[in-house]
């Protein structure tokens, strides 16, 4: 991003190939169609290409980049007055489990939409516990316990089981 | 179920994702390796980023490709600047294209009071001008306007060659100094020889004095009569007609010729008393009427060459003058429709006067917003 600023030649055509799947991916989780993920992530290069000038490393360029994002996201939703919407359900499976996928959207789906959106930020996007406190405006040690009781309920739901223990239970007798 | 440990369990998770200081991750890592429960643990959380991860979504498609503009998008506030910039000019033009000093709306007619003044030079001046443009053309057979030099000659050629004419001539001033103008009037009849036929002055209250009269003027004194009856003031209009009365007059002077010879020969008839009584009387009838006829045709004659010897000039003198005018008090709606157009343009005025002075100091905040966009520039990037 720096080089971009400093307009080095082809600088930001190689940020776009680092970060074109990321960003893609980023709105395929969270939009449908296919159509408006492709243009949001084309906004957020947009407004990676016009912030450029005035740009200044504060921090990650992931955290940076993402946070991009995600202001995007809640205006395209503020637009469409969607508060959250429903997951994709078409997307392709790893493994060997082709209703995997399926199933961790109908899991996240279960899940309050801040705690959906921290968990699929951990575990996708690879945002740290401080980038996601920034990110959604919340405190740190909100954002640990949160992300551990979305887990937990995670795996309720995926296992149809128990969860994880809870941190109320140690310090037992 | 309980745990025994010193570790929270929410440091499990923070170890896996990395997020504990090195210190704490040691301890963590070290209970986790001597924890059954934390062990658990933390195959459970590594089952669901597991499980999570089997949602995958594949590479972009290849239409996503960054979309570059030609042209920078300006910020709001400069848009928000340039709209208000185009607004105001848009609107500091329509003003200046539609309004004029003619256009300005005073509503009630009853505010209006009418100065009395008298008659502007400038205004003579143009008017004088047009009546020598008007003054240009024939004088015989009713056409208006002062002879020309040339027809002025051939009028005193067909005198000389014994044409007689009826010159008649219409002429309307209005006079730069009505007053001045009534006395000069006496002393351009006098100085030329000429007399009154016939005067009228009126001048009702609120309306201008006007003078008619109606000269008689020596004919070969017209023109420098009608010129100096011009020099008063404005010729607002002017008509010369010419009749000639020339053969008229022969004819005139003819039957009067003959009727002479009758009535000689009729005295000299009644004078002899020959013949019956009936004879007589006869002829004294037919004396009489010859006598009769003598007199009005002689007395045709003497107009006839009157008026060929005095030209008629009917001038009117016209005060120019507005009136004042008064409508008396004015009732409560009226004054009330006054104080509405009044207000409102005071209104108008004061919307005009704003927009001038955002039209005039635009270009200027323009110029500063572009000196000093730089330095906020430079500014906002070494803010820390």
């Amino acid at each position: 991003m720096l080089a971009v600023r400093a307009g080095v030649t082809d600088a930001f055509t190689r940020l776009f190939e680092a970060w074109r799947d990321p960003v893609w991916r980023f709105f395929r989780r969270r939009v449908r169609p296919p159509e408006r993920a492709e243009e949001l992530a084309q906004d957020v290069f947009t407004a990676l290409l016009e912030a450029a000038p005035r740009y200044e490393p504060r921090g990650a360029f992931r955290s940076y980049l993402f946070g991009i994002a995600y202001n995007i996201l809640l205006a395209d939703r503020r637009r469409r007055h969607k508060d959250h919407e429903p997951l994709e359900h078409d997307v392709a499976a790893t493994g060997s489990d082709p209703d995997a996928p399926l199933l961790v959207q109908r899991a996240l789906a279960q899940l309050e939409p801040d705690d959906r959106e921290m968990v699929m930020l951990r575990e996708y996007e690879q945002l740290s516990y401080q980038e996601i406190a920034d990110l959604l405006g919340m405190p740190l040690n909100s954002v640990r316990s949160r992300l551990f009781r979305a887990r937990g309920r995670l795996r309720e739901i995926l296992t149809g089981g128990a969860g994880l223990p809870s941190p109320s239970a140690e310090q037992g007798t | 179920m309980t745990t025994n440990h010193s570790t929270q369990l929410e440091e499990v998770m923070a170890l896996l994702d990395g997020e504990l200081p090195r210190e704490a991750a040691e301890r963590v890592r070290a209970h986790v390796a001597s924890c059954a429960e934390c062990r658990r643990l933390e195959l459970e959380l590594r089952d669901v980023s597991n499980r999570m991860a089997a949602w995958n979504v594949p590479s972009a498609p290849a239409t996503l490709q960054p979309r570059r503009r030609s042209w920078r998008i300006p910020s709001r506030r400069l848009m928000a600047v340039a709209a208000s910039v185009t607004l105001v000019v848009g609107a500091g033009v329509a003003w200046w294209m539609l309004s004029s000093p003619a256009r300005r709306d005073v509503g009630a007619v009853d505010t209006l009071t009418i100065a009395s003044r008298a008659a502007s030079g400038q205004g003579l001046a143009r008017s004088r001008s047009r009546a020598d443009e008007e003054a240009a053309g024939g004088l015989a057979g009713g056409v208006s306007g002062a002879p020309a030099p040339s027809a002025r000659a051939s009028m005193a050629a067909e005198q000389a060659q014994g044409t007689l004419l009826v010159r008649t001539t219409q002429l309307r001033v209005v006079p730069r100094d009505f007053e001045a103008a009534r006395a000069e009037l006496d002393r351009i009849i006098a100085k030329t020889g000429g007399f009154v036929g016939r005067i009228v002055s009126h001048g009702e209250r609120g309306n201008p004095r006007v003078v008619e009269a109606t000269l008689r003027i020596p004919a070969p004194r017209l023109d420098e009569t009608l010129a100096a009856l011009r020099a008063l003031g404005h010729v607002s209009g002017e008509t010369r007609v010419g009749e000639d009365v020339t053969r008229q007059t022969a004819d005139l002077n003819a039957r009067l010729a003959n009727a002479r010879t009758s009535e000689t020969r009729l005295r000299e008839l009644l004078e002899r008393r020959t013949g019956d009584l009936a004879d007589v009387l006869a002829v004294e009838r037919e004396l009489a009427r010859v006598r009769h006829d003598i007199e009005s045709m002689d007395a045709e004659r003497k107009s006839l060459d009157q008026r060929v010897t005095y030209a008629t000039v009917n001038v009117t003198l016209t005060e120019e003058r507005q009136a004042e005018v008064d409508l008396g008090p004015l009732t409560l709606s009226k004054r009330l429709r006054n104080a509405v157009v009044e207000g409102w343009t005071v209104a108008m005025g004061l919307v005009v006067g704003t927009l001038l002075v955002a039209v005039r100091a635009m270009p200027t905040l323009l110029v500063l917003a572009t000196v000093a966009l730089p330095g906020v520039v430079w500014f906002r990037r070494r803010r820390p």
